[in-house]
């Protein structure tokens, strides 16, 4: 261990003696202070402060991510062709603890300079929230909403499931049309199911079910940390207002609350539905009956008006019904989205010194560079592929026929890479973040897991497994 | 050496090139002096690749309008059309955005003005800046107040006007500027062309040439733009001001008299002062472009309202003097049943 922390402070003196860290230092004070600075929001506080956090940790985020890949693709392969490597690997010194000693030294530079970040992004926000603001109103939005970690807890999505469950219903009582192919049944029904969920005509209902964690909901939960927005718009402009009754209630009671939804302008509506502590109290008591352990049950119901006085609306799909809890302050939100990002730019450095330890330096830098790459249009793809409308059930589906060879070998092949880099890209710090919405432990433990030790851990054994392999006393001119 | 002498000679031609462009109009602006660092960054350092980087933000526009997340949008307006700062289309497109469709997005009137306001000022404050000889930018500036702000179709549209005339009544006098009076009030000319980018000179001749009209009237503002873009354009790339100057013109004879009701309400009434000189101003531009089919019938079409509008308001002489010019200068079917059944068909 002695070793290792060792070769981790050489590294670290290196960064400093090479004016790497004062240079960062340097470049984020200027960046997350100058950036406010040009900043436009939407001409409110809230969406001034919006802009200021996601831009700050974003920016933050990459030139650390950068900075992090370009130095640890170095720091190795340099060391090779100056020979230097050779005044470490004659002692007795572990080629496994020089690859660690130099991720450790790295880590701990990220850490000491995402520390200093968040220290200025804390006191920019701070110092945004007391001089910006027109009023009093302006900053207490802000301070409850974005200055925050706020659960986000969505209905229940069970659309892939209700496909299949439909698909099989309709072939067993035969009511499906022979000229269909499997694909275009299931997209058939997956867009009927969808405009079932999302589109309420007039004289309509719609129920959704809210699930409370019951860490959320145990004795002495506090009412004003709950807040339920929904959101709507009316499909096409009428003469008729939105008009129509939002219920809440629980599997026994179904009104325990009831409000009227009443504007006539088109756009979108958001409505905070006020939640009252009797009505809260209810959902506890009645929805928990069936253990301490098990999630509270709220249901949430939409009546539209008739035809006469009411217009169809749609909801959207992701945010149409969006319960948030407020969890955590904004202090310890920003920590775990620091650390959050600290694994990620762990792995970073892992792919860094791997590729390093294989190429020189600007092969090593470009390799390293690529693979980042490729990860992400991967996965974009692959996101794009999975929004499309047929194919949540393509996995299930047989090959289709007007499907090139090259086409179905690439979405194959993007699929099976993005297995790989799925979960490091599905974890997410700096937009929940930068919206109020809480970055959970969970979130953090699974970033530790993956992104600090799976990941880092195979990188560092294919390093090491090459490193052991790599000459080093090459004649290099 | 060939190479060299290329680029001497190229140098030497360069001044008498910029000149001939300036001289001809085929610049939407003189050669910026003085640029700002950002904007010479984004022109010049990045080059081509600045194009790009506008997609890419471009892409996150529309990814954010479809999530419904809106806040970020003037940032990335900004920074899109600071990336291509002499294309006055992407200035264009951007405003409108803002002011039609994300504006539409707001159930709450005071935030559709506000995106309305983030429209306008986006082309008012800057767009024109980088654009100044585009007649275009000018003219979609222009059609966000006749026809955002001053139209009806959007729901919110009085709250618009309300606002607009609140802004304006202060400012301005009630509408009627005082020009000697506002030289004198620096704090007050200062909002008026550092915020407003209103020139008092540009007002002062609107004001003798088609007004006295009513600043606080969207129109009026709708006017000012498009006389600014045909005073920066010259020959045809000016008809498209011309022509919404008319219209303009047209909005403020049928609503260019604003009365504030006891309750606050606005009302907008006919300002038929503006009769005389807004015929002159149909004959001079149809003068100046006698092919233009357009011309005619919004020529057409405003005698038949100014009829209509003056019987209305009980000049019934008057009416009917502007009917018989109407039915010599555009022998109609309507026209040919004569005066009377003419204003009572409009009645209904």
């Amino acid at each position: 261990m002695n070793r290792i922390l060792a070769i981790a402070s050489l590294q670290i003196r290196a960064a400093i003696r090479s004016k790497l860290f004062v240079s960062l230092m340097v470049i984020l004070v200027l960046v997350v202070f100058g950036f406010p600075m040009t900043v436009k929001g939407d001409g409110t506080l809230a969406g001034q402060i919006k802009v200021i956090l996601y831009y700050t940790l974003g920016l933050t985020s990459i030139i650390l991510g950068i900075t992090t890949l370009w130095v640890s693709s170095g720091t190795i392969a340099q060391e090779i062709e100056s020979r230097q490597i050779h005044l470490i690997a004659v002692k007795p010194v572990h080629y496994f603890e020089i690859w660690l000693g130099k991720w450790f030294g790295l880590l701990t530079i990220n850490a000491a300079l995402l520390c200093f970040a968040g220290l200025i992004i804390l006191a920019l926000v701070h110092w945004n929230v007391k001089a910006g603001g027109k009023n009093n109103q302006e900053r207490r939005i802000v301070k409850e909403q974005l200055l925050a970690g706020r659960r986000l807890i969505h209905p229940r999505d069970t659309l892939q499931q209700e496909v299949f469950t439909r698909y099989h219903n309709m072939l067993s009582n035969g009511m499906m049309s022979p000229e269909l192919s499997r694909d275009e049944a299931f997209s058939e029904i997956k867009k009927q199911l969808l405009a079932e969920k999302t589109v309420i005509g007039p004289s309509s209902v719609k129920k959704w079910i809210l699930e409370i964690p019951s860490f959320c909901s145990g004795k002495g939960y506090e009412i004003e940390k709950f807040e339920l927005k929904v959101r709507f718009s009316p499909v096409r402009k009428g003469d008729n207002p939105v008009f129509g009754e939002w219920r809440i209630g629980t599997e026994r009671n179904f009104i325990l609350f009831k409000m009227t939804t009443d504007n006539n302008l088109d756009g979108m509506h958001q409505i905070t539905i006020p939640l009252t502590q009797s009505v809260m109290d209810t959902v506890m008591v009645q929805s928990g009956e069936a253990g301490n352990h098990s999630n509270r049950k709220m249901i949430l119901e939409y009546r539209n008006g008739d035809g006469e006085k009411s217009r169809t609306v749609v909801f959207d799909r992701e945010r149409g019904i969006e319960l948030f809890i407020r969890e955590s302050g904004f202090e310890s939100n920003l920590v775990r989205s620091l650390l959050v990002i600290l694994c990620r730019l762990a792995l970073l450095a892992a792919l860094g010194l791997t590729a390093s330890v294989l190429f020189s330096f600007p092969v090593a830098t470009f390799s390293a560079f690529s693979v980042i790459l490729v990860s992400i249009v991967t996965h974009y793809f692959v996101v794009m592929m999975a929004t499309d409308i047929g194919s949540c059930c393509e996995a299930h589906s047989q090959k289709s026929s007007d499907h090139s060879f090259w086409q179905v070998t690439s979405e194959k092949t993007a699929k099976k890479l993005d297995t790989i880099f799925e979960p490091v890209m599905r974890l997410k710090a700096v937009e929940p973040f930068s919206d109020g919405v809480l970055v959970p432990w969970e979130d953090v433990g699974e970033a530790v897991f993956t992104m600090a030790i799976i990941y880092p851990g195979l990188l560092g054994i294919g390093g090491l497994l090459l490193f052991r392999r790599r000459e080093l006393a090459l004649p290099y001119t | 050496m060939g190479f060299l002498l290329s680029v001497w000679i190229s140098d030497l031609q360069n001044d008498r090139v910029v000149k001939m462009r300036a001289n001809y109009r085929v610049d939407s602006a003189a050669p910026m002096e003085n640029t700002p660092p950002l904007m010479a960054f984004t022109t010049v350092a990045l080059g081509g690749f600045s194009s790009l980087i506008a997609d890419v933000l471009w892409l996150r526009v529309s990814a954010l309008q479809d999530e419904g997340r809106f806040f970020e949008l003037v940032q990335l307006a900004d920074w899109i059309t600071k990336l291509e700062p002499r294309c006055g289309d992407i200035w264009e497109f951007h405003a409108w955005n803002m002011a039609y469709n994300v504006s539409i997005m707001m159930p709450d009137p005071e935030d559709r003005w506000r995106w309305v306001k983030n429209g306008l000022e986006l082309l008012r404050d800057e767009g024109i800046r980088y654009n100044a000889g585009d007649p275009k930018v000018y003219w979609e500036l222009g059609w966000l107040f006749l026809h955002k702000i001053g139209g009806t179709l959007d729901q919110a549209h009085l709250f618009y006007k309300t606002k607009w005339a609140e802004e304006m009544a202060g400012l301005l006098n009630d509408g009627y500027p005082d020009y000697n009076k506002l030289s004198t009030q620096p704090a007050k000319l200062a909002k008026i062309t550092g915020e407003y980018k209103l020139n008092l000179e540009t007002m002062r001749r609107i004001d003798s040439e088609y007004g006295p009209i009513d600043w606080r009237i969207p129109e009026s503002h709708a006017l000012y733009w498009c006389v600014c873009g045909k005073d920066h354009s010259g020959g045809d790339r000016a008809l498209p001001c011309e022509k919404m100057i008319l219209q303009s013109l047209r909005g403020l004879f049928i609503r260019g008299r604003l009365v504030i009701g006891k309750d606050g309400s606005l009302i907008q009434e006919p300002n038929m002062d503006l009769f005389p000189k807004i015929i002159r101003a149909f004959e001079s531009v149809q003068k100046r472009y006698p092919e233009d089919n357009v011309i005619k019938v919004s020529y057409a079409a405003f005698l038949r309202e100014a009829v209509r509008t003056l019987y209305a308001c009980g000049q019934k002489i008057k009416a009917r003097e502007v009917f018989n010019s109407l039915a010599e200068k555009y022998p109609l079917p309507e026209t040919a049943k004569g005066f009377e059944i003419f204003v009572e068909k409009g009645r209904k």
